[in-house]
């Protein structure tokens, strides 16, 4: 997609130092460190990382989805609401934050399956969330409203009145994208919303999303592990690692300059379709263990560029600090510090690719 | 690619396994209806010792039908298994014990496939003294810590001791690779070994099969739905679509010159960040139900190029310009068959006429609500 429309630079949604641990005791696991996160209007924002790096967490704290044993141990996200006014959903009571969900905030969930009730017609579950939020409204407007979202996501009209066992697996996940866009919501959330479906549902499903979005000009956070997607989706990409952003910067840039040595990693394990065929290696070692992490940078212990300074870094996202990056690029790395305060040079694997 | 299949001539290289017209049928029961799934129609591969075949395909086309046909763990309908060009039909316990030696599987998942109540040990001194019967004591513990070696679980010692729940899933993927070269099989049928992996440690784990393949010669069935990979692992590439097999061919010019438009639909919604413009924007509707398969071509009901005879006639396979074999009527030179506009079957899967997507999207329409 080459023209990609530009977005607002007000934000949508900010997260500012989240933390999340779950567990209460000292062997509590520490699943969000810190995380600061802007979604600007109308911005699609990719959020890749590996299973168990925080990312699902990240969404479900945000809109305080997140189940017991999980705990908001600090951090703020300040939603802008209908009136342009922004307020700080971890701080509403329970009715607020009834009357905001799905209206400002909507979720697609990973697993269509699991999140649609068995035992009532798609139809209903549509307009349920409806009835709830715009309680004035006649049966019949509901009914309308139900087969203009049918509408939206290219499903026929009497689809509203089958049970959701009834629909293949990409008709069910268009039907949670319509429920979702139900209260025309300013942020939708994805997590994982295509991983279940093969290439070709997932193109069209991807370009469905992408054309709504044109359309009713929503932001989008969408959580995947397959960074070659987001790439050619997304505006701009974050990247988590162990319950941290390492890096965040617009997604062409991401992928022509990575510059943390995890990123650059990350997407040098997705064998190219096209083009020469190189011998690749992924990277060596697994993901810490978030319940007894190492001191200093997490990824320490596979990096290749690792020296004794790492081990008591405390990583936090900055400029690159390269005249080729865009200045929204930023990363958390030791390697960029030293560059800024000291000019060492960076590896040369790292400059560019 | 591979050394060790240069070094053996063609002319005297025989495939150590190969499925011949193999078809699975199986039974659905209904009321009173006698029904059947068509999981597999007459698939036949060759797989050639240190060569990987790659199947791809997606979920519910009947890939993973194929590994467990292969594997003996399910009777085949009809056609014929030959395992070093002797039919086998496994029947007793005793007999399946000897063909699992030579032919051994890796499942999807390494948090079910391994039992999570033994230890390492266990579970590979288990493999081994059933392959090896004659394996005790200080034997058998070497030989433990030479399959570890093996996967590069390295060192042993650190890792003979632990339960399954303590590995990564990295880690578990490697001890069942271990356990499955415990038999010392000359075939390993890989079924999506890496699909619910890690994306950082998938290599890891392709390479390790690679190495398999180049030193040891085991001929591997790759199995899986990411084109991408099967490119940058596989020798030869097999395309399957709703039970059968339309595409065959070196998987290097399957994937950058497809020839059935499934494969070209395939590839090109495979997410690509090189190749931005070249996705299939057209793509529209889903596989087919395998009760009622479509008559005829069984992507006829999703082909833009469909014409009337892909519904009379199933296709034989032709040979594509590009080398590669392919059950398309496109390839045909009868009259009647349907015609390509060029060689880039993609492109023209991009940007097909209009007349041709409203029909795709309402022949789609028509085959859900059945």
């Amino acid at each position: 997609m080459e023209n990609k429309p530009s977005f607002e630079a007000e934000p949508a949604l900010t997260i500012n130092n989240l933390s999340v641990d779950y567990g209460f005791t000292d062997d509590a696991v520490h699943a969000l460190r810190n995380v600061n996160l802007t979604l600007h209007k109308g911005e699609v924002l990719g959020l890749a990382g590996e299973s168990g790096c925080g990312k699902s967490t990240l969404v479900y704290a945000a809109t305080r989805l997140l189940p017991p044993p999980g705990l908001i141990t600090s951090g703020e996200v300040w939603v802008t609401g209908d009136d342009g006014k922004q307020y700080n959903l971890l701080a509403l009571n329970d009715r607020q934050l009834r009357r905001e969900r799905w209206v400002d905030t909507a979720i697609v969930f990973q697993g269509a399956l699991n999140s649609l009730n068995p035992v009532y017609k798609v139809g209903y579950q549509i307009k349920d969330a409806i009835k709830v939020h715009r309680p004035k409204w006649s049966a019949a407007r509901r009914e309308e409203r139900a087969e203009e979202l049918m509408d939206m996501v290219g499903i026929a009209h009497d689809r509203l009145n089958a049970y959701p066992h009834q629909l293949s697996g990409g008709m069910r996940q268009r039907v949670m994208i319509a429920m979702a866009l139900a209260l025309e919501p300013k942020v939708l959330i994805m997590d994982e919303p295509t991983t279940a479906l093969d290439v070709v549902m997932q193109r069209q499903i991807v370009q469905q999303i992408m054309e709504l979005r044109q359309k009713l000009g929503f932001a989008v956070i969408f959580i995947t592990h397959d960074i070659s997607l987001l790439i050619e989706i997304a505006d701009r990409i974050a990247i988590m690692y162990a319950g941290e952003i390492i890096e965040d910067g617009k997604a062409m840039e991401l992928y022509r300059q990575a510059r943390h040595p995890y990123t650059k990693g990350l997407i040098g394990s997705f064998p190219p379709l096209h083009g020469a065929r190189k011998e690749l290696g992924g990277i060596p070692g697994s993901p810490p263990d978030l319940a007894d992490l190492p001191q200093g940078c997490p990824f320490m212990a596979r990096c290749a560029y690792a020296r004794p300074e790492c081990a008591s870094y405390d990583v936090a996202l900055q400029p690159t600090g390269l005249p080729q990056d865009s200045v929204g690029h930023t990363v958390a790395c030791q390697l960029f510090v030293e560059l800024q305060k000291d000019g060492v040079p960076l590896p040369t694997g790292l400059v560019n690719s | 690619m591979s050394e060790f299949r240069q070094t053996v001539p063609d002319n005297i290289r025989k495939p150590v396994l190969s499925a011949q017209h193999v078809t699975k049928h199986y039974p659905v029961s209904g009321f009173g209806k006698k029904n059947v799934v068509h999981a597999a129609d007459d698939v036949s591969l060759d797989l050639y010792s240190g060569q990987v075949v790659a199947l791809v395909g997606e979920s519910g086309s009947g890939k993973s039908t194929i590994a467990k046909l292969l594997a003996q763990l399910e009777p085949i309908t009809s056609g014929s298994i030959k395992l070093d060009d002797k039919e086998v039909r496994v029947s007793s316990g005793h007999h399946f014990r000897w063909y699992a030696s030579q032919v051994q599987m890796i499942f999807q998942d390494p948090f079910g496939s391994l039992n999570s109540i033994h230890t390492v040990n266990y579970i590979l001194g288990r493999a081994l003294q059933i392959h090896h019967r004659h394996l005790r004591g200080e034997k058998l513990d070497k030989s433990i810590r030479a399959l570890l070696t093996r996967v590069k679980l390295t060192p042993p010692e650190r890792y003979v001791d632990k339960f399954p729940h303590e590995l990564s899933g990295g880690q578990r993927q490697r001890v069942s690779i271990a356990r499955a070269l415990a038999a010392d099989p000359k075939i390993l049928l890989a079924d999506e070994p890496i699909s619910m992996l890690d994306v950082s440690i998938r290599l890891g784990i392709l390479n390790l099969l690679e190495e398999l393949r180049d030193k040891d010669g085991i001929a591997i069935l790759y199995i899986t739905h990411d084109v991408a990979s099967a490119r940058y692992f596989a020798d030869e590439t097999l395309v399957m679509y709703a039970g059968r097999i339309v595409e065959r061919g070196d998987s290097e010019t399957v994937t950058q010159h497809p020839a059935h438009p499934y494969t070209a639909l395939l590839v090109g919604s495979a997410p690509d960040p090189d190749q931005l413009a070249d996705i299939a924007h057209a793509a529209r509707g889903e596989a087919p139900s395998l009760i009622h398969p479509p008559s005829g071509c069984r992507f006829r009901t999703r082909c833009p190029f469909a014409t009337a005879i892909c519904a009379a006639k199933v296709p034989p396979y032709f040979t594509s310009p590009h080398g590669q074999q392919v059950a398309c009527w496109l390839y045909s030179d009868e009259p009647d068959t349907p015609v390509r506009g060029g060689d880039d079957l993609i492109a023209q899967m991009s940007h097909p006429a209009e007349k041709t997507i409203e029909a795709m999207t309402h022949n789609n329409t028509n085959q859900v609500s059945q």
